[in-house]
């Protein structure tokens, strides 16, 4: 900037830089990054207008012919630059400061900005014959220094605001993507209040299910206020929620677009103008109300679930967890409710209970012991109905099959058809605590299910220093492992899948109260749980369940199923009766699991609901 | 017939707005002076649209007298503003004026939503503000001291900034606000004005090393005082203005590299020391589980957002008074409710249009200076706008820190508006280098 101004000042010996001088320049000559130039102005600068003054009068001898095309491209450019006489203003401010400064300092630091003046000046000589540099008679030193000078730093500045864009684009990116995916979660959260104001000017729009069926909607009682109503009572409490208390199931996580109206705008300004509410969003399930129906009468009054998913799309057809309540009635019990604290009305076991799986786990423990490097051919165990481990205390204790049962000699199919416990505890032990943990995290164990409905995740635990008894129990279902019936199912439908496991979803679209379209979801894959001969050795072991173990209550029906029962033991209590699987076994169109709790075996109690379910479902797709 | 006006301007704002901004991007393509002035007063236009919509709205839901009249006073003051401005500085950016009184009267409007007496105080203020700004450019541009008096800026921003201690009043957990005459006041907001003048004047032409030490010594003291005072957000500005400002000056990435690294240990440590920092970071991981406590502001704003979409609800549809702070730091959240997510980031696009326009100035000036000045003030500029925004939508954690120009705070106000106007003076110094050059390059023909 001012520097040659205050030089000259001072009277050193440059020539005067003169600003009438400056008519042009061209641009290139600076577009270098001149990484070398000193920002401080002291004698280097002296230095580097004499070479530059030297440089320049050679080139001005060599230029002078091609000066006239030249010039009215460098018109263009001058406009932006700037002159030295504007900075005159600050010129005495630094001449003051510079002469205050300590002369020793200067002079050491004079040696090595001389020796950049002169590396510059090098480059410039080398420059200027390229014909990169060009500048017309009447230019002079001031534009070369000005210009160089105003231009020192703003790389800096450049590349300072860059980030500062980038900062700034980075929260533009985030709005969007909160705008875009992240807010649709976050909007139907049960602490946010701004739903009930919305809902002032809306009417709560249907849900339906796949089949038609209208599981909720809204009428209005003799005082003209709105009442939710749901047709089928207490089979899709759990599932569907409620609206008015205790927020949830789809009534909660499709809260917005329940109370949203997307009708066209000119009937919204007719029924603006009449008084009247605009009709919400209808929302169509995935469910299937038979099946539903069949699968809430299977289960009784007993406590427990049953949840069939379609193995290759992840639609849930049915989700079927008691006790429950009729939503209905729900608003005129709910404090009732509330006060009994240890009521597991209001929970959805399906998502958020978690159980002994028993046997059923006996699939991650095959799953393992083919991972670990096993033959599965080569497996062969003679079973005695109990086998004796090392326990926690040092002393040994016996795990027994089911109900004392000798099996003699078995192969692997076998073992897992009549699922020998003592065969399992064999099984397990050859792969080993670490690939049993491996495989049930791979399983998909100690995480968040890949599902947007409100899970919690089943637990595995088994360290390498556990006892021999504590691996045998956990290899068959019992130990410390807990288990959600959503993630029974989960298994079971990628099983049916050929281990590839479809993203488990409720919502299969939702409409505008006059039939437009908003949202449709579509199949997603949550990735592959096994391989494909791994699923397909699981596959032929579930068809032997069916066809000659303890699945039998299954077997000699118009479809093939295929399965895994399991009996848990629970303390001081009935039995958990696990039953996971799918049909037909060829082209599989539904996979289940059903759990009942407090139950006497699998195969008399958890089967027969399975196949009450596989009927109904199998039977209404072929009508 | 109120829902559905609402609704059709809540779609009229967004669509006015959309083009405000294109025009505040697509005016650089233009280089007809005569055309980029039709475009400009197309931008009035516009701006004088939105207002005079949104007003609609507030006054439909609120009709009395005193709004109607508010409406009239904003309307005549933007008038006046607006021809003073382009007519007493006509070298003035007009870009950056259209802005300025833009994102005033998106401020004025969303406040008197909120709350209309804070409305009008704010009004006010903005008022006296702009006219003393109106003194400022020329100050710039004609004072030719501005760059000699380091020191005195130094310790004038010192005294500012410590002055809480003395004056201090505690709101909302953090000590920095000074109460004049019964208006509220951030020091904070004018020392990093100082603050810049400061650290520019210090190191525009002299940076051998003690000289940085002596600068950045003088930089911590700042940073410290705001961390006592325990207002994050403006120790962060300072901080990073400072750095970048260093960065600049000293062409060397090194001290800012190592200034960052520094920053990065000393955030590490006050985030395990202070209690009120731990509370902002936990809020910021994860306000869902801290519902109740820390979380419960930005799962408020969170909510605001998500529930608005891009439409927005339309004014007085949302439920604003459910955040905390809505009316200043989280007013953001409140613009994204009910005028709708493409509007929030229109509205960021322009202060992204004013940042572009603060650079351009520092980029064009030779004297190094103002050069440093600009860089300084668009940083501490922009850097706030995105601590403000990134944290109400919880991109980073939520330091407290005003919304430029929109957020309603005395200090806020009139600091941005002085800013503003620095910048459009080194407009009337570029300019009038400019003049000279040409005026030289005429003289040099003549003699030719």
């Amino acid at each position: 900037m001012n520097k040659d101004g205050r030089k000259s000042g001072e009277g050193r010996n440059i020539r005067r830089i003169n600003p009438e001088e400056l008519d042009s320049f061209s641009p290139d000559f600076i577009d270098e990054d001149e990484d070398f130039m000193e920002f401080d102005v002291d004698e280097s600068d002296v230095e580097r207008a004499r070479e530059l003054g030297r440089e320049k009068a050679e080139r001005m001898e060599r230029e002078k012919g091609s000066a006239g095309q030249k010039s009215s491209q460098n018109g263009k450019t001058v406009k932006k630059m700037s002159l030295d006489g504007a900075e005159e203003d600050a010129a005495p401010a630094n001449r003051k400061r510079q002469a205050g400064e300590p002369a020793g300092r200067r002079q050491a630091q004079q040696t090595a900005k001389e020796k950049t003046a002169r590396k510059k000046a090098a480059v410039r000589k080398t420059a200027s014959p390229s014909g990169k540099a060009v500048s017309s008679p009447d230019s002079g030193d001031t534009v070369l220094i000005g210009l160089m000078n105003k231009r020192e730093t703003n790389k800096e500045i450049r590349r300072a605001s860059y980030v500062m864009l980038l900062l700034f684009f980075a929260v533009i990116a985030y709005f969007v993507y909160f705008d875009a995916a992240l807010g649709r979660g976050i909007v139907n959260n049960e602490h946010n209040s701004r739903l009930a104001k919305i809902a002032e000017s809306v009417s709560r729009g249907e849900i339906l299910s796949a089949d038609g069926e209208v599981l909720a909607s809204t009428d209005t009682d003799e005082n003209g206020n709105p009442v939710r109503v749901y047709p089928y009572g207490r089979m899709f409490s759990h599932v569907i929620g409620t609206s008015a208390v205790n927020k949830s199931g789809v009534e909660l996580s499709e809260d917005f677009d329940l109370v949203t109206s997307t009708i066209n705008p000119v009937q919204k300004v007719i029924n603006d103008l009449r008084g009247e509410k605009d009709p919400g969003n209808i929302v169509t399930t995935t469910l299937n109300a038979r099946l539903q129906e069949a699968a809430w009468n299977a289960l009784g009054d007993r406590y427990g679930v049953a949840i069939a998913i379609e193995p290759s799309t992840g639609k849930i057809l049915s989700m079927v967890s008691l006790p429950d309540y009729d939503p209905n009635e729900l608003p005129d019990q709910y404090d009732e409710i509330l006060a009994d604290t240890s009521s597991k009305v209001l929970l959805n076991q399906a998502l958020q209970g978690q159980f002994v799986p028993g046997s059923i786990f006996k699939v991650i423990t095959t799953l393992s012991y083919l991972r670990s490097g096993h033959d599965p051919d080569d497996f062969y165990y003679e079973c005695d109905g109990y086998t004796t481990l090392l326990d926690d205390d040092g002393e040994y204790s016996t795990l027994s099959c089911s109900e004392g049962e000798i099996h003699g000699s078995l192969d692997l199919i076998d073992a897992f058809a009549e699922s020998c416990n003592s065969a399992y505890i064999n099984i397990g032990a050859s792969a080993g605590p670490a690939k049993l943990r491996e495989t049930a995290d791979s399983l998909l164990f100690n995480q968040k299910l890949p599902t947007d409905l409100p899970t919690v995740n089943s637990i595995f635990s088994l360290s390498d220093s556990d006892s021999e008894w504590k691996i045998g129990a956990t290899s068959i279902g019992q130990g410390d492992t807990v288990m959600t019936p959503m993630h029974a199912a989960m298994i079971a439908a990628a099983i049916a899948n050929d281990g590839e496991l479809m993203r488990p979803y409720l919502i299969d679209n939702v409409t505008s109260a006059d039939g437009n379209e908003i949202t449709q979801n579509t199949p997603e894959s949550a990735g592959t749980l096994m391989t494909s001969s791994e699923a397909g050795l699981l596959q032929e072991m579930m068809e032997a369940v069916v066809n000659e173990g303890t699945g039998y209550n299954l077997s000699g029906r118009w479809y093939t199923a295929a399965g895994k029962t399991g009996t848990a033991e629970v303390e001081d209590r009935g039995n958990n009766a696990w039953f996971i699987g799918y049909a037909p076994a060829e082209d599989p169109k539904i996979a289940v699991c059903v759990l009942i709790e407090d139950a006497g075996v699998a195969s008399s109690e958890a089967v027969p609901a399975a196949a009450a379910m596989m009927d109904t479902y199998l039977g209404s797709l072929e009508e | 017939m109120l829902s559905i006006v609402t609704q059709v301007v809540k779609y009229l704002a967004v669509l006015l707005i959309a083009v405000y901004t294109l025009r505040c991007f697509t005016v650089f393509n233009v280089k007809s002076e005569q055309r980029q002035r039709k475009i400009y007063i197309g931008q009035n236009v516009i701006m004088l649209l939105i207002h005079l919509l949104l007003n609609i709205v507030i006054i439909m839901n609120r009709p009395t007298v005193m709004m109607i009249l508010f409406y009239i006073a904003q309307f005549c003051f933007f008038q006046v503003a607006l021809f003073l401005y382009s007519n007493l500085y006509k070298n003035a950016s007009r870009l950056l004026i259209n802005n300025m009184f833009f994102l005033l009267m998106i401020g004025f409007c969303m406040l008197t939503r909120l709350d209309f007496a804070l409305a009008v105080k704010q009004f006010m203020i903005a008022v006296v503000s702009v006219l003393l700004s109106l003194i400022v450019p020329v100050m710039i541009d004609k004072i030719s001291v501005l760059s000699r008096l380091g020191i005195f800026y130094g310790v004038l921003g010192l005294l500012v900034v410590g002055s809480v201690f003395v004056f201090g009043e505690s709101v909302y957990g953090a000590r920095n606000w000074i109460s004049i005459a019964g208006i509220g006041f951030q020091p904070s907001e004018l020392a990093k004005i100082i603050f810049v003048f400061f650290v520019a004047s210090m190191l525009y032409k002299n940076t051998s090393f003690q000289r940085i030490v002596i600068t950045t010594a003088a930089a911590a003291g700042f940073v410290c005082i705001l961390v006592a005072e325990t207002d994050l957000g403006a120790a962060v500005i300072f901080f990073i203005t400072y750095l970048v400002m260093l960065y600049v000056a000293t062409r060397k990435f090194l001290w800012t590299g190592l200034g960052l690294g520094l920053g990065a240990a000393a955030a590490v440590i006050a985030s395990r020391l202070f209690s009120h920092v731990q509370r902002r970071i936990i809020a910021w991981r994860d306000p869902w589980s801290n519902y109740d406590d820390a979380g419960y502001q930005i799962a408020q704003s969170l909510f605001a957002i998500s529930t608005g979409g891009w439409f927005g609800m339309g004014l007085f549809c949302g439920m604003p008074e459910m955040i905390p702070v809505k009316e200043s730091d989280f007013i953001f959240a409140v613009i994204a409710e009910e005028l709708g997510g493409i509007f929030a980031i229109c509205l960021l696009l322009v202060y992204v249009s004013c940042f572009i326009m603060f650079i351009n100035i520092s980029l064009q000036l030779t004297n190094n200076f103002y050069k440093l000045l600009a860089v300084g003030l668009s940083i501490s500029y922009a850097f706030q706008i995105f601590l403000c925004t990134g944290g109400v939508i919880k991109l980073i954690p939520h330091t407290g820190v005003t919304l430029p120009l929109i957020s309603y705070g005395g200090s806020s106000i009139l600091s941005t508006i002085i800013v503003f106007a620095v910048i459009q003076g080194l407009y009337l110094l570029k300019q009038r280098e400019d003049g000279l050059l040409e005026q030289r390059r005429q003289e040099i023909r003549r003699r030719a």
